[in-house]
């Protein structure tokens, strides 16, 4: 255990010092090599390193050996401050920096956190036999014996653990073994992937691929030692007879396994997951490692079916990412664009809509306080869209802008209108770049999410025609849920409340930054416009 | 650290380094030939249904507008990397030259970055799909532009009930042609688009026919699982000929060592990635190229850095990328050239 530099924080929160300082938790490659790169750009970086992290994935390179290379990096993270650990460290969120408390109680503040869990692979499909092997990179080749590597069985395997296991059993075929490769699908990463493809072939691999119908494999005889399985599969390319090999050892290839995430991570990450349970370390608008959660970064495998190639890329521009994140997170902290008023009720609502973490909760014995913490602020307006008592001030929020604009405008002018609410990071780009029709007036947002109901029923109450609101493509919302509150609001807003008799016209779509001929498609629909 | 950083291509892997180092306060100049920026991906569309799935199109827009509004970028459309004089640590200085005027200008440069892309495959050279020749052949890349432009229409022609065929690695893992390598985008690009047009005229029935389907990458399981529960048809097969018939395109399909005809009304053909034709500045600097003609880097895991010291590389340019790789490998290079240019100040 090495001693951590006690971090000093004064009761404001800011840090004395100037460096910047990341926390890595995790272990294996893609933790070494964010580590790393980090190092290289000058930040202080803090390596919380789980010893047994789970079983790596990854494919040798050919003419790199990758041990080697993880040794070579391990070397040099000699700037780096590494804490081996058994358990990940306690981690919240203080006056807009991370604190962590390690096992042996320890307490440090940082600016920013990058993860790196790993994974572990997909167990052994229970209906092969026991003695059935898993691959990991710790299996070698097996010289002398007869192997069958196993794959895409029950569920595709992952292509760069696919390309590692032809290459230990070309390896097994070169040294007097005999290896066959069964799979559905030959897996071709990368511009060598063809080539290890061939090259295994010639060294005497037998491939073997098959369609819909599973191999059958079966245990030969009474159990007794040496074991002996048999194969039985139909060859769909070669021929459409059976292919039937008896083999001394099985290895089964499967892929990273979803459900083994630690915990710890899923939590500091804030449990945003994809349809398969990875990690979303990123949507589209932040970018490589960052998770929606503010200042929190995860790389490795537990994003995906990504091979050692991708893991050092990912690794590598996070840690660009998370410094150019932390240098404008640290502007942000001396800023005053965000603060709660003491008209604050303390209902706590903000605190829990805040996708980005940007309010926390101070408990005090009386009342607890709520306090924003710019550095997390992405500036998206959804408290502020929620807060019953309009205690939230935040610069971009757009509700004065609004009713400015509404003020400037005759009664007659606004009632011939339509007001566009419109995301700046999706329709706001396609509006600077196209003629909005007459009979409609676009604004701006920070986030369709922080278009309040307040501002809905404010402009349709001032005689406007109608309410637009154009959001980002669910799940590619920077404010996570932002995309889904405006849908919510404006469906809601539809089964209230009569204007004149007749029911308020507001709507409500997404869209991409790029999409914009379909923009204008919609929008003058909703308009009622004949298309220009 | 004053002089700038050269990006050669404005395309999403220079716009990213680009970007990443002015957000970390390094001053670029992006060299792109054509009059804009965006490469490629600005007439690819956004594949969103219901929700978006993730194909990073609309970065590129994003890029772009951040690219244009930096003061730390210094945009150049419209000029091209004349030459380059190397010093033992690095370049030293580039010559910019407007294209079709004589126009030049020389810039000190801290650091070059070859972002020059790819060049999509021609399908036209196979004669026998009838591209360009047949009117219901499509590439991805042309379904990308209607889809972009709203308009498919032209696609459909009002026909309701469309039988629809993917066929995957037209110019990719070909080694006849010199491609011998999978292009990496393909498969989760064809999903996507699968799903796409079957979310735009739900009465469309797709088949995807592939050799191996390679499901790398992040979001490619989730891909993967939301076609086979939306009913895409997942079959083995190479396309040998396309032949038009009455309203109909029938299509002989080569498939688990069998031949059989199978008729459609559309089809569209997954094209490869390329390596971009041969930059004589590149011959100048002595960048050497893989033996598929893509820009070699240092070593696979070291894959930003070239053999010239202070010469990097970024996108496809290095090998085929999809877009979300080619954003991590261009933020690769923008930390890797952050790291040199800190160790240079040091020592």
């Amino acid at each position: 255990m090495i001693l951590r530099h006690s971090t000093e924080v004064n009761p404001t929160g800011q840090s004395a010092e100037t460096a910047q300082r990341v926390l890595v938790v995790g272990g294996g490659i893609p933790a070494v090599a964010a580590a790393q790169a980090l190092m290289e750009t000058g930040v202080q970086v803090t390596f919380a390193r789980f010893r047994d992290v789970a079983e790596h994935v990854y494919f040798d390179m050919p003419a790199v050996h990758v041990g080697d290379y993880l040794r070579d990096l391990s070397a040099e993270l000699d700037e780096v401050e590494i804490v081996d650990i058994t358990r990940a460290p306690v981690v919240w969120r203080d006056h807009g920096v991370f604190r962590a408390t390690f096992e042996d109680g320890t307490e440090s503040a940082y600016d920013c956190l990058l993860l790196a869990p790993g994974i572990s692979l997909r167990p052994i499909p229970l209906d092969l036999p026991v003695e059935t092997e898993l691959f990991t990179s710790r299996i070698k080749a097996l010289p002398g014996q007869q192997v069958l590597f196993l794959m895409d069985y029950k569920e595709l395997t992952h292509p760069a653990l696919g390309m590692s296991a032809i290459r230990i059993a070309a390896e097994t075929a070169r040294n007097g073994g005999k290896a066959v490769v069964c799979f559905r699908h030959a897996p071709v990463l990368h511009v060598f992937g063809e080539a290890l493809y061939d090259s295994a072939r010639k060294d005497g691999v037998q491939f073997v691929r098959y369609g819909e119908e599973s191999p059958k494999v079966q245990r030969l005889g009474d159990g007794g030692n040496p074991a002996g399985f048999r194969l039985a599969v139909s060859d769909i390319i070669d021929s459409e007879n059976e292919f039937v090999w008896d083999c001394d050892r099985i290895v089964a290839v499967t892929g990273p396994d979803a459900s083994s995430i630690s915990e710890w991570a899923r939590t500091m990450a804030d449990g945003d997951l994809d349809e398969r349970g990875f990690m979303l370390s990123d949507n589209i608008h932040s970018n490589s490692g960052r998770s929606f959660a503010s200042g929190v970064f995860v790389v490795g495998e537990a994003t995906g079916n990504l091979d050692l190639i991708g893991c050092m890329a990912q690794a590598r521009a996070a840690a660009a990412q998370a410094e150019a994140w932390m240098r404008r997170s640290r502007l942000k902290r001396e800023d005053d664009f965000l603060s709660v008023s003491t008209a604050c009720v303390r209902c706590l609502t903000c605190y829990r809509v805040c996708p980005h973490s940007a309010l926390s909760l101070q408990p005090q014995v009386s009342r607890s306080r709520i306090e924003p913490s710019p550095s997390f602020c992405l500036e998206c307006g959804i408290c502020a869209s929620v807060c019953p008592s309009g205690a939230i001030s935040l610069r971009a929020y757009p509700e004065e802008s609004i009713a400015g604009l509404i003020k400037e405008l005759t009664p007659s002018e606004i009632s011939g209108l339509t007001f566009v609410f419109g995301c700046q990071r999706s329709a706001g780009i396609i509006a600077e770049s196209i003629d909005m029709p007459e009979n409609a007036r676009f604004l701006a947002v920070p986030c369709a999410g922080s278009v309040s109901d307040y501002i809905i029923w404010g402009v349709l109450a001032a005689g406007a025609r109608g309410v637009l609101v154009v959001g980002c493509h669910h799940g590619n919302c920077r404010s996570d849920s932002g995309t889904e509150l405006a849908a919510a609001r404006v469906e809601r807003g539809k089964g209230l409340g009569v204007f004149g008799g007749k029911p308020p016209r507001i709507g409500y779509f997404t869209i991409a930054p790029n999409e914009s001929a379909r923009f204008q498609r919609l929008l003058h629909e909703f308009l009622g416009n004949d298309l220009p | 650290m004053d002089k700038p950083i050269v990006v050669v291509g404005g395309g999403i892997a220079g716009l990213s380094v680009a970007g990443m180092l002015a957000g970390n306060g390094m001053r670029c100049i992006i060299v792109e030939r054509e009059a804009s920026l965006g490469g490629h991906v600005r007439d690819w569309a956004c594949m969103a249904t219901d929700k978006c799935l993730r194909c990073f199109c609309c970065s590129a827009e994003d890029l772009v507008g951040y690219a244009r509004s930096s003061d730390k970028i210094d945009v150049r459309t419209g000029w091209e990397l004349s030459s380059v004089s190397l010093s033992s640590g690095g370049p030293k200085q580039a010559v910019l030259k407007r294209i079709g005027s004589a126009e030049e200008k020389t810039e000190e440069a801290a650091a070059l970055v070859i972002a020059t892309g790819f060049e999509p495959y021609n399908p036209g050279e196979k004669i026998l799909l009838g591209h360009g020749r047949l009117d219901g052949v499509f590439t991805l890349a042309e379904m990308d532009s209607l889809l972009r432009r709203d308009m498919l229409s032209v696609f459909t022609r009002g026909r309701r009930g469309l039988r629809a065929a993917f066929f995957q690695c037209v110019g990719s893992r070909d080694a006849n042609s010199g491609a011998n390598y999978c292009s990496q985008y393909c498969c989760k690009a064809a999903l996507r688009m699968a799903l796409k047009l079957m979310h735009e005229s739900p009465d469309i029935s797709v088949t995807l026919f592939y050799i191996d389907i390679q499901l790398a990458g992040k979001y490619a399981g989730a891909l993967l699982k939301a076609a086979e529960d939306k009913g895409v048809r997942l079959q083995q097969g190479v396309p040998g000929e396309i032949t038009n018939s009455e309203d109909l395109l029938e299509v002989i399909v080569e498939s688990q060592g069998l031949n059989r005809k199978e008729p459609f009304d559309r089809v569209i053909l997954s094209i490869g990635e390329r390596p971009s034709p041969k930059q004589s500045v590149l011959d100048q600097l002595g960048l050497p190229a893989n033996e598929f003609g893509f820009v070699s880097s240092r070593d696979p895991l070291d894959n930003s850095r070239t053999a010239i010291p202070g010469v990097y590389v970024a996108g496809t340019c290095s090998g085929p990328k999809d877009i979300e790789t080619t954003l991590e490998h261009a933020g690769q290079t923008a930390e890797v050239i952050m790291a040199d240019l800190r160790k240079g100040a040091l020592r």
